[in-house]
């Protein structure tokens, strides 16, 4: 009984300590009011990689991004990618410290960006589908 | 220098950097040490330095760094970017650590005009040399990179980008002029580069990308050493030197003009990442600057936070033996030395292979561990310091470790 009992904690132990990736789905939205209605997956790279920060109608967008240590961000390159963080911070290294695209704006919270994107009409990010609301629109799904 | 990069790199790990929507801070570094088993040959990151690494040296200053940066929003379509970087230089003015400085105006998403300070778009790496975490070595190949001392350029330019197929197609135009100095064993001489024009095109998706660049200077300045040989040439008497006042025109480099050319290339394929490029740097004006060829291929494996890469590097430039015709040399032999000196200042031809592990123990922080094997041929160190009159081949094994960040 005991030895079932410890199991059973390590096993909620290890599941607890997993990360959620198979858990979040995530959507890239922009503004409801956004003309836009459907992006490929590689003009959201081109976004989000600050190589071509437009939408594809060729107006210019901001790119709003998280802070480094969520969870949602990681999950977010790693779907996008396929690259880990620490990849996806020495490329933007590259980007950032040579000047050569402005790069996104930073939230320090999931809230903060679907405040942002729903009252900025130009703005483009990700969010766990799950806080979707009326103002914001989704314009390309991440698949697990 | 060293205990205070390390304070503010402390400092500066503890700040999760400053933002609003129109203002972001950001910081970048390295610590780099190296160690060295030459005694005549001084390892140096580029020729822009003056303290070589000889054996038994533990250095700490030729790739330690500190950069700060600014990116400020002045409207939708105006954005200002200014950038510091501290680290030891051999010459050192304020205008030295100030790497960029510039106004952007992007009236659309395809185009963008830059105008000030920008780092120089010569070769593949040239613009991100100083980051040490954008890439996977603990410094690019000194072959290809070591050649080139300039850190910004003062000018403007112009780039064009857009959506194409998978990828994205980037034309950039650039003029200006800049400047640094070249060290010897014995002198730090300045440097100035002027009506500097370029093109650089690249395209890339996110697995692969290839990279055209071609930039043309004119050489704006006179060292003073060079004026001397020029000087003492053009004084010969003819029973000694026919030709000297032609010959010395041919010394001179002001106004001499040099071109630099690079194709490169990248590759992820599944976890291993192949990175190549070929470079040139030549002038049809100057024999002072002989034509050097050099290019590099890096393969790496990704394995989760760790990265095992492995290099090979070359650069190759005929070596000048004074062989003038009719020249009593018997009669001149230290100014046929210092002639034969200048026209080798440049002249560099050695091969290098590296091995390396990189570890990015957080998403912002990596270490670099890296050995390099370089055979340098009889008169081709001019990426080293020797301050020996014996300039002939050697083997040299360079062990260095860096820690990089960015915040």
């Amino acid at each position: 009984m005991s030895m079932q009992r410890n199991f059973l904690i390590f096993l909620i132990f290890i599941l607890m300590s997993m990360p959620t990736f198979a858990e979040e789905e995530l959507v890239v939205v922009v503004n409801g009011n956004n003309p836009i209605e459907q992006m490929t997956r590689s003009e959201v790279i081109d976004l989000f990689m600050g190589k071509y920060v437009a939408f594809p109608d060729g107006n210019k967008a901001i790119a709003v991004d998280l802070t480094s240590e969520h969870k949602t961000k990681k999950i977010f390159y790693q779907r996008l990618v396929g690259r880990s963080l620490a990849s996806i911070n020495a490329y933007w290294s590259r980007i950032r410290f040579t000047g050569r695209a402005k790069p996104p704006i930073k939230k320090e919270s999931k809230e903060g960006v679907v405040q942002y994107v729903a009252t900025t009409k130009n703005a483009i990010s990700y969010i766990p589908k799950s806080m979707l609301n009326e103002k914001l629109k989704v314009v390309y799904q991440l698949n697990e | 220098m060293l205990l205070r990069l390390l304070m503010l790199v402390f400092f500066l790990s503890s700040f999760s950097g400053f933002a609003s929507d129109d203002t972001q801070f950001s910081a970048f570094g390295t610590i780099g040490l190296v160690t060295s088993d030459s005694s005549r040959y001084g390892y140096r990151n580029d020729v822009s330095y003056h303290k070589g690494v000889y054996s038994g040296d533990i250095d700490f200053l030729n790739h330690s760094l500190l950069g700060v940066q600014l990116d400020k929003s002045l409207s939708s379509d105006v954005d200002f970017v200014g950038q510091a970087v501290i680290r030891d230089l051999a010459d050192p003015k304020f205008e030295r650590y100030i790497t960029l400085g510039f106004l952007r105006y992007a009236p659309s998403a395809n185009w963008q005009l830059r105008i000030g300070r920008t780092a120089p778009d010569i070769f593949l790496i040239t613009e991100y040399r100083d980051v040490g975490v954008a890439y996977i070595w603990a410094t690019p190949p000194n072959e290809v990179y070591g050649m080139i001392p300039f850190r910004s350029l003062d000018g403007a330019d112009v780039a064009y980008s857009t959506h194409l197929g998978d990828g994205t197609l980037r034309a950039k135009v650039f003029t200006g002029q800049a400047e640094s100095v070249i060290s010897s064993a014995y002198s730090v001489i300045p440097i100035e580069l002027k009506n500097i024009f370029g093109l650089s095109i690249n395209f890339s998706t996110i697995d692969w990308s290839i990279q055209a660049q071609h930039t043309q200077v004119k050489l704006a300045n006179e060292a003073e050493d060079n004026q001397q040989i020029i000087d003492a040439v053009a004084q010969m008497p003819p029973f000694i030197w026919p030709d000297a006042k032609q010959f010395s025109e041919s010394l001179a480099l002001k106004g001499k003009h040099a071109s630099y050319t690079s194709i490169s290339g990248q590759a992820y394929l599944g976890n291993f990442l192949l990175t190549a490029e070929l470079a040139q740097i030549t002038s049809n004006d100057t024999d002072v600057i002989p034509k050097l060829l050099s290019g590099y291929g890096s393969l790496a494996y990704q394995l989760g936070e760790h990265t095992l890469y492995s290099v090979y590097a070359f650069t190759d430039s005929d070596s000048y033996t004074f062989d003038e015709p009719g020249v009593k040399t018997q009669l001149i032999p230290e100014l046929i030395s210092g002639v034969e000196s200048m026209n080798n200042f440049y002249a560099s031809s050695q091969q290098t292979i590296s091995i390396g592990w990189r570890w990015d123990f957080s998403d912002n922080i990596s270490s670099s561990l890296q050995w390099n094997n370089t055979h340098i041929d009889d008169l081709g160190g001019a990426l080293w310091l020797n301050d020996s009159a014996d300039l002939s081949a050697d083997t040299i094994n360079v062990l260095m470790l860096s820690v990089s960040f960015s915040l």
